[in-house]
């Protein structure tokens, strides 16, 4: 007991809150507690132990007669460390060690959810806590099905990882290979869930994995036979495999009436693709086929273009660079004074533009429309692979037209469908058709049944 | 599997259709190329049904394969850049014409032969939608007095037009002998697309009378320049080529595939691709004279190529 | 990574040979085709795309002419004297002379359908009795634009009064190739300064040959099975009866070396001034016999001219082609016609009757 007092000593050398308290129970006997102060709440040390030790005469006492959900004994050093730095104490006697738990609370309180926002559906999120994290999902899924694999993840930080299904609906194969991934990983810090995305996902533009703040969403991702991961110190967690469509549609649409949202749902597809190849398809027309206009508009072009000094290129490329800029100053800034930015952003690409005749009035219109479009999506993923391809489609159309354009494409097709997401195709329901998936996210209807893909238990609703 | 090789099936039959099939047939038997179309399909079943019988073990037949996968690419780089270049760009040199299409198809052979089906299985939507929209608006124009009377020409003109509709559609079938591809799945692509260019058929002799359809060396073409919606919405006819581009796409695609499958090595593949389309473009393309020569006498050389292979396939098994 | 580069590399040095900036294209709206002592007269009506102001709704045009010896050259030397490249996508209306037409159709005809410039989704038109380039600089402040005026006036006429045919030239491309109906044009002249459409003009085979009156044009333009609308007024002692018929409806039967023709109309009063009692049923029989005659009479007359001229304005020998599948060269002089023609009241206006004494 002495070496490992002294050991203890000697590696929390320079740590002030490490606190070692020597407590005399007989006259022969004495015992140590160990606990981290910034880790640990008072309180329960005081309840717990520290008033009940006076009651103990003995050695043979200590385990019976400390109170205390968690205790837990063993005799080798080498846990000792992980037991202090998860906010246990730890009591030394001459054979054995003690560690009980009594950690305390430095998280925030659960709150609303920011990043996907919805007028119905509960509003909580996760926190940065591990436990009330994995709580939160339990009281949505109440079966001993639910399974957890865990995982200390990160040389320094050895935070805790959590792989959730459940048992008897997905299919084996996905967790073993989503468990042979992460285990191998060795690095020093893992500060967030995004972390593990990189070695989860392949090389791709595209976001395969989806990352909500909503418990809601997990629970439902479980119930269709798909693995979420939840990470100690992170509110977010990961649900694989993601596919192309859940990122078009949110998973709010849940929430209403399907046949009114089957609406909604076709003109944020049509908004994609728009997003993409509206500067582009405009070039395209101006320069080089113009006979695609209509007369009386194309006249009107005309004259609009006739004050302006640059191509319509260059004038193109100007307003996305503003345009790109504008939105990273507003993420950055911060919300008190975001009122005059907008304004002012509002003005620089509004009429002061088009007065000094630095660009036409149709452009500031395109510009407005590609950003409105993606805006749509709540992925911040989504909008930047948008943006590579927005620069290559305008590329590719001002070198040659309206061919150009359709070269880059069946580019952009090519690379959809070429993506996978932990091995399944990215384009799931479209590409192997699959009619249940379909009808759940792509056009809501009654569904009655899991996708094949995904499980191999069927039945869903009776 | 079954919709993607439906649809794989579906775009392999349309290629040589754009700049050849068409005029030929029009040329030939004006308006009884409906009644050649219909004939044709059936002597096209009996093609898809030899090619479905024939066995390629692996060493005899690469020197025809070759000389095979290499003419529909001569075919394909001409067709391409005459299209292109005379009604979208009209002065680049068709050199950089043909460029980003090959780059394009190289990338898209590299991958994996599932995703270029899943490919066309998307593609196949967007193609029977534009097909949709063009033989809706231009039902404006159509009437059937066009096309009748039936029967007025020689019945030697009718056969031979039906003899090239089914080995124009038929041939280019030989680049999926490679796919474990259903014999059934096969001939409903086969049979669909066939149907598809029936309607188009006589879509553009209903909206161009037969003798005006027989000038045009690209009357599938002329005939979108009629399209007029809602009364502003004119000359639309570059955005709806895509249609067409599509279809020349998958087939270079799946010939790039083929080709690398029989040269293994990157030092042959490559440069003798694109040593192929630079002749091409500098030899072929540029004398108009010589494109008339191969516009005629396509067919005949795709019947004895496909008759070499078949009798040497046929004779092994 | 290089190959990324390597693409960009590729196509920096391309340049872009098609690039055209929309400012640098004249957009031409009308042209006219004159003939005169072995030259051919061209002008252009070009839209103005310059900012006039701070309104930039308001469009105009400005006329340009240029001339030589044949058509290309024509269109060469034209061409040298506008600022920017001409852009044919958007022509709307070709005016040409009556010289033109009744002897040079065929260069004008080759030379159109050659240029991949030119869509032949334009209207032919033919000036009477003024040059094509009076027409085309006829243009005013409420109609600043000629091209959109003449396209204009053709359609709301052929909606309106059935006297024009509103038919592209690729209508008449049909025809011409056809060589067994002879095509028809609009016609249009200027009277006081302004435009006015005067009928249909008839071709023979590349030739124009003869205009014919608005009434007639209507009567073409329902023998053809195209969707017309006319009127008529026949004379009740000195009195006029007038009814507006429409939905005509046309069968042609070829028996024994005779053509039937049978038409049936639907018929609306328009003016009563004979005052017959609209509330009796024999005074509608009346009408509808007297008016059938006169119109078959008119029919007559229409398809004698014909027959004198050699022109198958209807087609006869089309349809007889149609239906038979034999070449029957010069039917119209073979074959009598004999013409049946049904006229049904089914509308009479608001009112029965006023009394005017």
């Amino acid at each position: 007991m002495k070496k490992d007092i002294e050991r203890l000593k000697k590696e929390f050398a320079q740590t002030p809150d490490l606190i070692i308290k020597e407590i005399k129970i007989n006259t022969l006997h004495k015992i140590y507690v160990v606990f981290l102060e910034t880790l640990c709440s008072q309180d329960k040390i005081n309840n717990y132990i520290l008033k009940s030790i006076t009651n103990i005469n003995s050695l043979k006492d200590i385990k019976k007669d400390i109170p205390g959900g968690n205790v837990k004994v063993f005799d080798n050093y080498d846990q000792c460390e992980n037991y202090l730095y998860n906010g246990f104490t730890l009591i030394f006697d001459k054979t054995n060690i003690y560690a009980i738990e009594t950690k305390g609370e430095l998280t925030r309180s659960i709150s609303t959810n920011e990043t996907e926002p919805a007028l119905k559906g509960p509003k909580n999120a996760f926190v940065e806590n591990y436990q009330t994290n994995l709580g939160m999902i339990k009281r949505r899924i109440r079966s001993h099905n639910l399974k957890t694999q865990n995982l200390n993840i990160g040389r320094i930080s050895s935070t805790q990882v959590g792989i959730l299904y459940l048992d008897g609906i997905v299919k084996n194969k996905l967790v073993n290979r989503v468990y042979n991934s992460l285990k191998d990983i060795d690095i020093d810090l893992l500060s967030d869930v995004d972390n593990l995305v990189g070695y989860l996902s392949d090389k791709s533009h595209f976001p395969t994995v989806i990352t909500t703040e909503r418990p809601d969403r997990c629970a439902e991702a479980l119930c269709e036979g798909k693995i979420v991961i939840i990470c100690d110190e992170s509110p977010f967690a990961l649900i694989l495999p993601a596919f192309f469509i859940d990122f078009i549609n949110p998973f709010t649409d849940k929430y209403s009436k399907g046949l009114n949202i089957n609406f909604t749902k076709l003109i944020r597809f049509f908004c994609f693709f728009l997003s993409a190849t509206i500067p582009a398809l405009y070039i395209a027309i101006i320069n080089y086929n113009q006979e695609a206009i209509p007369t009386s508009l194309v006249i009107n072009f005309a004259i609009q273009r006739e004050g302006v000094p640059f191509p319509a290129v260059v004038e193109c490329l100007i307003m996305l660079v503003i345009c790109e800029i504008l939105r990273e100053s507003d993420l950055r800034f911060p919300s008190k004074y975001g009122s005059a930015i907008s304004i002012l952003g509002a003005l620089v690409l509004g009429d002061a533009a088009v007065s000094a005749g630095l660009v036409s009035p149709i452009m500031i219109i395109i510009t407005a429309f590609t950003y409105i479009s993606s805006l749509i999506f709540t992925e911040p993923e989504i909008g930047n692979a948008l943006r590579n391809y927005r620069f290559l489609f305008l590329t590719m159309s001002a070198f040659m037209g309206l061919y150009g354009l359709f070269v880059t494409l069946l580019f952009f097709l090519v690379n959809l469908v070429n993506t996978s997401s932990v091995g399944y195709p990215y384009m799931f329901p479209a590409s192997p058709y699959d009619e249940s998936y379909f009808k759940e996210f792509l056009i809501k209807k009654k569904n009655k049944k899991r996708s094949p893909m995904l499980s191999d238990n069927l039945t869903k609703e009776n | 599997m079954n919709k993607e090789n439906f649809s794989l099936a579906y775009f392999i039959t349309r290629p040589l259709f754009l700049g050849l099939a068409f005029s030929l047939l029009f040329n030939q038997s004006g308006s009884d190329a409906i009644i050649s179309c219909l004939l044709g399909t059936l002597l096209g079943i009996f093609f898809i049904h030899l090619i479905h019988k024939m066995k390629f073990s692996k060493d005899n037949f690469k020197i025809i394969q070759l000389i095979i996968y290499f003419y529909f690419l001569v075919l394909a780089v001409m067709v391409l850049e005459t299209f292109i270049g005379s009604f979208f760009l009209t002065t680049t040199p068709k050199i950089i014409i043909i460029a980003p299409s090959l780059i394009l198809c190289f990338y898209a052979a590299a991958k994996k032969m599932i995703t270029i089906k899943r490919t066309t299985f998307l593609l196949l939507f967007l193609s029977i939608g534009i097909f949709s929209l063009a033989a809706i608006s231009l039902g404006n124009f159509f009437t059937i007095d066009n096309i009748a009377p039936l029967f007025i020409h020689k019945t030697s003109s009718i056969f031979k037009s039906a003899f090239i509709f089914a080995i124009l559609s038929a041939s280019p079938h030989l680049l999926l002998k490679g796919e474990n591809i259903n014999f059934s799945c096969h001939l409903k692509g086969y049979l669909f697309s066939c149907l598809i260019h029936t309607l188009v058929c006589i879509v553009i002799l209903g909206a161009l009378t037969p003798n005006v359809a027989k000038i045009y060396s690209f009357p599938e073409y002329m005939v979108l320049k009629r399209i007029k919606i809602f009364k502003f919405i004119e000359n639309i006819e570059n955005i709806l080529t895509a249609i067409w581009y599509i279809d020349i796409f998958v087939f270079i695609t799946m010939i790039l595939k083929r080709i690398q499958e029989i040269l293994k090595s990157k030092v042959l593949y490559y440069p003798s691709v694109i040593l192929t389309v630079i002749l091409t473009t500098y030899l072929i393309v540029d004398h108009y004279s010589r494109i008339i020569f191969l516009y005629h006498y396509t067919p005949y050389i795709l019947l004895i190529l496909f008759g070499i292979i078949s009798i040497s396939a046929l004779k092994k098994s | 990574m290089k190959k990324i580069f390597l693409i960009i590399l590729m196509f920096l040095t391309t340049g872009c040979y098609d690039y055209v900036e929309i400012n640098d294209l004249s957009f031409v709206s009308a042209i006219g085709i004159d003939y005169e002592n072995d030259t051919y007269k061209l002008t252009f009506e070009l839209l103005n795309d310059t900012k006039k102001g701070e309104s930039s709704s308001s469009q105009e045009g400005y006329t340009i002419s240029g001339s030589g010896p044949t058509i290309s050259k024509a269109f060469e030397n034209i061409s040298l004297k506008i600022a920017k490249t001409p852009y044919f996508y958007h022509l709307k209306a070709m005016v040409i002379s009556e010289d033109v037409a009744k002897n040079h159709m065929k260069e004008i005809t080759e030379y159109i359908i050659r240029n991949p410039k030119i869509r032949n989704e334009f209207y032919m038109v033919l000036a009477k009795d003024v040059s094509a380039k009076e027409i085309i600089k006829n243009s005013d402040k409420n109609h600043p634009i000629v091209g959109n005026k003449i396209t204009k006036l053709i359609d709301s006429n052929n909606d309106g009064y059935s006297i024009t045919f509103a038919k592209p030239f690729e209508d008449i491309l049909e025809k011409l190739t056809n060589k067994k109906i002879s095509p028809v044009v609009s016609v249009l002249t200027l009277d006081n300064e302004e435009i006015k459409a005067l009928g249909l003009g008839i071709f023979e085979n590349f030739n124009y040959k003869y205009t014919i009156t608005p009434l007639q044009s209507s009567y073409l333009n329902m023998l053809l099975n195209e969707p017309s609308q006319f009127l008529v007024s026949h004379k009740y002692d000195g009195k006029i009866l007038a009814i507006e018929l429409s939905d005509g409806n046309v069968d042609y039967e070829f028996k024994n070396r005779k053509i039937y023709i049978n038409v049936t109309l639907d018929a609306e009063i328009v003016e009563n001034m004979p005052e017959f009692d609209l509330r009796k049923n024999e005074v509608y029989k009346k009408i509808e016999e007297d008016f059938s005659k006169r119109i078959a009479s008119d029919l007559e007359e229409l398809i004698n001219l014909f027959v004198q001229n050699n022109t198958d304005a209807v087609g006869f020998e089309n349809l007889y082609y149609k239906k038979y599948r034999q070449q029957n060269p010069n039917i119209l002089q073979k074959y009598d016609v004999e013409i049946n023609v049904k006229v049904s009241i089914n509308k009479k206006g608001l009112i029965y009757e006023v009394d005017y004494e």
